[in-house]
């Protein structure tokens, strides 16, 4: 069902020396990139981030903790996110690698150094990366539109939604207990620094 | 209807002239029904004689033995419905003795074998409590009616023959002044060896073994020996002290059931120097240990992973495209039963609140028993426990859940979080919903009737096969 | 003459107010049958729900919008025709819409009541605050509500008020932190803040928890500490109600003397049935107990059935303040400012109250700074910042009864035959003219807390309080039921819903809604 994106078709393996097997390969090649651009080639492309590999996968975990300033998220949550906002996107896997490469280039191993560089100023890259840690932050994709049934939304997660990280030790995530009844009549703890 | 009205009356003459002396010895009465108080709450009447806290004492509770329904008896100074006519040795003889004013047999619902250890002093004490410090209600109690045999009373003569004794276990060696009040405390007014020793076949506590644990009405009041893996002896005389106080200790475990109204009502009132008293008798308990125990309840921290966030959060269909998913709540899966029932307090990782308002299940007996009894009895009724430092109640998850998902969630628990090896069958759940198995006595009445008439059949054949042949022979004397 | 009949009392709708009509019946040995178009769900599932719902906003959400149930915010069940888009929370299971509410437990104060005497607009109550006043003693009960009986809840300062016969059955919420610091820099301005009495109990009560700030009401109270309709339903159901779930009304038979006869209701599955009672009570919320009246052709000689739609349209107000407050901790509210609650301004504008959110705002900001571009480290920083000092605002305004502001059936059939909704809403000029007055109070709070604000314009909100539809008075030319909740045309229909609710006043009709059902159920036990 899936055909291998066409950089996988040449790239790889040295092209071997019997000429018919060249041939024939090189005409695959072609066949192959042809139906990249065929419709239902296409709808294959959406498809195929469920079949992303383990080391696009690994490589969109580490990039989500880097962009987050995570040393560890959940493996399986990426995966999930990768899914959501690779549909319908056949380009998506693509553009988080050229992201990758571009936040290596700039040496932004650490956010500290994000502001300003050229990722930032790159509007597609910026997008995709506010993207990214859009669904890490808030733990769903795309816009919910209120007072409706249905919208484009997808969930990710709810306790791994890091929005809630920066208040943890004074709010609760919603739903669930943090103390006893009343204790919210005390200030916080940390109401002297905050 | 009274069988002895002499005693009635002089009984009231009896509580009218006390009246009359009251009146001139306020200040000391006060004191004795002050005592009197502290007594009755100790001896914790309250827990079967209130049924309804804005009326104390009236009686009507249904005490649920496994014979049936026993109501407790009006104990105010009534004297329509009360006991407004005892006197004072009537009142001892209740309560020592096991016999009511009309001379009939109390059931050992009420633990008389317990209260015969009560002092001559605390009985003075209490009988003026119950008569000047407590309002006469009129309220009318329902008849105790027990099924055929256990309605013949006059049987409870025989079993008081065997099982009535004095009121205290023996001391397990020489006791200072605290542990004597201590074991006082715990055997005559706590009387908590009603609950927490198993009985013998015929309902008696079983002498041999004191405090090792029994099941009530679904729940395990557990083993209170000073045994360090089954029992209390790991536990220190604070945390003892505390749990009896609060109901509940940091890991350690929580009261539920009977032991949450025993605290609410009984024990969070005593002194600290009356439960310290407790703790250090019971820490003087011979230990009794349970061969399968290899470990303390209480340590028991589970033994499977967490499932990985992506399994606890599942994706759901889509509301829109299928409501059907939002509404069937069939599922078995423990995972999602604990996120949906349990989480929200208990939190996911089962860690509880930092503060320990809402428990961990981690280290936590109830969860790490290896009987799942308490556990499934906290998911089915819930808890309602009010200790001296706050009132707590854990809902009921009887009605929103079926007897296989208890049984799911109940094992998820144990596996993540307390004793990973327990198997909890729905059947077990269905058993915990009517109050748990039935006594063996109990399940056995219908043969023990029948092999009853057989073996009063027999007798009374044998007798006349005797009769008979003492007729022959008497007949061939003659000849 | 002895007539068989189903059952002494059918009550349509085991929400809130028909499960409490359905408890007090059957607690008097009434036979109740009690039906409900929705079906029964475990809070732990619709709890679930919530978590795994991409639209945590969407209060609805977590509560499933069947073909034959549908839940309000489908525009295939609701459609409008006016020039707002009139769209209330509403949902169809066992104990109706009270799953997702805030729990705001306000009585009315007596010159609500008195609306057209006293103000010269819109209409009286046809019966005196003393005549609810023991009802809404039992609501309270019923519900659990806990509250600080010493304030002045008409926000002039003055001294308790509305009168009570009784305490509060619970004692109010310790005050937030949060609340506190409101009160301290609000006072000074002349500022009323007051407690809000709510159904989220303070200790263990009627078997459920004491709350400790789960901070959901909306949409689900995780633990059952705060009211939902799904607890009277039960409580029907150990008196001896029997609930018929999957069970949505489409008819009411008339028969002779002009009494009902009978309710004919379809069960998911499409097959119908006919229910015979003495008594019908309708308790189907604000915009289905008119349609059914409609459809069935009963009820309507004043032609005022599904007319006079009321809600408490409102606007909000965010700001970011100038003093850590730290909403988030506790229940999602639990006050708001009075000041115009009451007074002759009635004569010329709504009256107004402005309610404080103290909701866990993080989701809001989050979305807000990552549409700025906000990431890396000051993404986390600005969280915290925007979290600590997070105002919001909600106010709510009192509508008018106006004829063309409507409930009807429409055309469109849902998956059972049954004509689904259609309303036309348009926001009157006595609201139009309080919100010049909340405007102002909004650049008053700008200034007192230094405020940076992040939206003042929100547009109009709606805020899930049906009122007016089946509409209360004395008069049956110009009214659908009479001071009991009778309809006029009916001796033995009765109507338990917010729809009879004849001056909206600017209070949450829930509390009222329940104290008229258990008055509803009081009449008909006197009568049977």
């Amino acid at each position: 069902m899936s055909n291998p994106p066409v950089t996988q078709a040449v790239g790889g393996d040295a092209l071997p020396e019997n000429p018919a097997r060249r041939r024939v390969l090189i005409s695959a090649g072609l066949v192959a990139a042809a139906g990249a651009l065929l419709p239902w080639a296409r709808m294959a492309y959406a498809e195929s981030p469920a079949q992303a590999s383990p080391a696009q996968l690994d490589a969109f975990l580490r990039l989500g903790q880097r962009l987050t300033g995570r040393e560890h998220l959940p493996p399986d949550i990426s995966a999930r996110l990768f899914a959501a906002l690779a549909q319908g996107d056949r380009t998506f896997g693509a553009n988080v690698s050229r992201l990758i490469q571009a936040m290596d280039a700039a040496g932004i191993s650490d956010m500290h150094r994000f502001k300003g560089s050229s990722v930032d100023t790159n509007p597609e890259m910026k997008a995709l990366a506010v993207s990214i840690v859009s669904g890490w932050y808030l733990g769903y994709t795309g816009t919910p539109v209120g007072l409706a049934v249905k919208d484009d939304t997808q969930f990710i997660t709810y306790t791994g939604a890091l929005m809630f990280e920066p208040t943890r030790d004074v709010t609760a995530i919603p739903t669930y207990a943090r103390a006893g009844t009343d204790y919210w009549a005390a200030a916080p703890a940390s109401i002297a620094t905050d | 209807m009274r069988a002895n009205l002499t005693s009635h009356w002089l009984g009231r003459a009896a509580v009218a002239l006390a009246g009359a002396l009251s009146l001139g010895a306020h200040a000391q009465d006060s004191d004795l029904v002050a005592r009197g108080r502290v007594v009755a709450t100790a001896g914790d009447c309250a827990a079967c004689h209130t049924s309804s806290p804005s009326r104390p004492y009236a009686g009507g509770r249904a005490i649920g033995s496994p014979m049936g329904n026993i109501y407790a008896s009006n104990i105010t100074p009534s004297d329509g419905h009360g006991i407004g006519g005892y006197t004072e040795q009537q009142f001892a003889d209740a309560l020592r003795k096991g016999i009511n004013a009309k001379g009939q047999h109390l059931y050992p619902a009420m633990p008389y074998t317990a209260y015969a250890g009560i002092s001559d002093e605390d009985m003075h004490a209490l009988y003026a409590y119950f008569m000047q410090g407590v309002k006469a209600d009129d309220n009318a109690v329902p008849e105790t009616k027990l099924p055929f045999p256990y309605s013949m009373r006059w049987t409870m003569a025989g079993w008081n023959l065997l099982y009535l004794g004095d009121g205290i276990h023996p001391a397990a060696g020489s006791e200072d002044e605290r542990v004597k009040r201590g074991h006082y405390l715990v055997d005559t007014l706590g009387h908590c060896s009603s609950c927490h020793s198993p009985r013998t076949f015929l309902m008696a506590e079983d002498s041999h073994a004191y405090l090792a644990g029994a099941k009530i009405d679904g729940w395990i009041a557990p083993n209170i020996t000073s045994d360090s893996v089954s029992g209390i002896g790991a536990w220190s005389e604070d945390e003892l002290a505390t749990y009896l106080k609060t109901g509940h200790v940091k890991g350690k475990g929580q009261a539920g059931g009977g032991m949450a109204e025993a605290v609410e009502q009984s024990l969070s009132h005593l002194s600290d120097d009356d439960l310290h008293a407790m703790a250090a008798y019971l820490k003087t308990v011979k230990p009794i240990r349970d061969p399968n125990d290899t470990k303390a309840a209480f340590e028991y921290a589970g033994a499977a992973a967490l499932p990985p966030l992506g399994e606890r959060e599942p994706v759901r269909p889509d509301g829109a495209a299928d409501p059907e998913a939002l509404r069937l709540a069939t599922t078995t899966d423990g995972a999602t039963l604990y996120a949906g029932a349990c989480a929200s307090c208990h939190q996911p990782d089962g860690l509880g609140t930092q503060n320990q308002y809402f428990p961990s299940l981690s280290h936590n007996r109830a969860v790490g028993m290896s009987a799942p009894d308490n556990l499934v009895m906290a998911i089915l009724h819930g808890i309602d426990r009010k200790g001296a430092d706050a009132h707590v109640a854990m809902p009921a998850f009887g009605r929103d859940l079926t007897d296989a998902q208890v049984a799911a969630v109940a094992t998820y628990v144990e596996q993540h979080f307390g004793y990973p090896d327990v198997n909890v069958s729905a059947n077990i759940v269905a058993d915990m919903r009517s109050g748990g198995p039935k006594p063996l006595l109990l399940r056995l009445t219908p043969y023990l009737m029948l092999g009853g008439v057989v073996i009063a059949a027999l007798v009374l054949w044998l007798l006349a096969a005797m009769i008979r042949r003492r007729a022959a022979t008497t007949a061939r004397r003659r000849r | 003459m002895t007539t068989q009949y189903d059952a002494d009392v059918v009550v349509i709708g085991s929400g809130a107010l028909g499960s409490n009509a359905a408890y007090e019946l059957a607690k008097q040995g009434r036979s109740v049958i009690l039906l409900e178009a929705g079906s029964r769900i475990p809070r732990w599932k619709i709890l679930e729900n919530f978590r795994t719902s991409s639209r945590k906003a969407n209060f609805n959400d977590p509560y499933p919008n069947e073909p034959w149930a549908h839940t309000s915010y489908d525009p295939e069940y609701l459609e409008n025709t006016g020039s707002f888009n009139f769209r209330p929370g509403m949902l169809k299971l066992v104990g109706g819409t009270t799953w997702h509410w805030a729990a705001a437990c306000w009585r009315y104060l007596p010159n609500d009541m008195k609306l057209n005497t006293l103000y010269g607009v819109g209409r009286d109550w046809p019966i005196e605050y003393d005549t609810l006043e023991p009802y809404y003693q039992q609501a309270e009960e019923a519900l659990g509500v806990a509250g600080n009986g010493e304030e002045d809840q008409s926000g002039q300062g003055g001294k308790a008020w509305p009168p009570r016969s009784q305490p509060y059955p619970l004692p109010p919420d310790a005050t937030t932190y949060m609340n506190q610091q409101l009160v301290k820099r609000l006072a000074p301005e002349g500022y009323h803040y007051i407690h809000e009495p709510n159904g989220r109990v303070t200790r263990p009560y009627d078997g459920r928890p004491a709350c400790c700030g789960n901070n959901n009401c909306m949409p689900v109270c995780p633990i059952g500490a705060m009211y939902s309709g799904d607890m009277h339903a039960t409580h029907a159901e150990n008196a001896g109600a029997k609930l018929v779930t999957e069970a949505t009304a489409y008819k009411l038979e008339k028969g002779a003397g002009n009494k009902i006869v009978a309710v004919h209701y379809r069960k998911a599955d499409g097959t119908d049935a006919r229910l015979t009672a003495r008594y019908f009570v309708v308790a189907a919320h604000g915009l289905e107990t008119p349609k059914l009246l409609l459809i069935s052709d009963v009820a309507n000689s004043s032609d005022q059935v599904g007319r006079n739609l009321m809600d408490h349209t409102g606007i909000g107000l965010l700001m970011i303040g100038d003093e850590p407050l730290w909403p988030g901790r506790g229940a999602v509210q639990q006050g708001g400012i009075f000041n115009w609650r009451d007074g002759d301004f009635r004569k010329q504008h709504s009256a107004v109250k402005h309610s404080m959110s103290n909701a866990v705002p993080n989701r809001t900001i989050t979305e807000r700074l990552l549409k700025q571009g906000v990431i890396g480290p000051e993404l986390d920083e600005r969280i915290r910042h925007d979290a600590a000092r997070w105002i919001d605002v909600g106010t709510v305004f009192e509508m008018l009864p106006n004829p063309s502001n409507r409930v009807t059936p429409s055309t469109k059939k849902d998956a059972l035959g049954i004509p689904m909704l259609r309303v036309n809403y348009d926001v009157d000029d006595y609201v139009k003219a309080g919100k010049e007055i909340a405007k102002k109070d909004y650049a008053r709070f700008a200034k007192i807390f230094n405020a940076e604000v992040i939206e003042d314009e929100s547009g109009w909100q709606n805020r899930d309080h049906i009122m007016g539809t089946v509409i209360m008075g004395s008069d049956p030319k110009t009214s659908v039921v009479n001071g009991d909740c009778r309809t006029h045309d009916h001796e033995n229909l009765f109507l338990a819903t917010t729809g009879v609710i004849p001056a909206s006043g600017v209070i949450n009709p829930t509390l009222t809604g329940v104290a008229l059902s258990i008055r509803i159920a009081d009449t008909i036990n006197k009568e049977i």
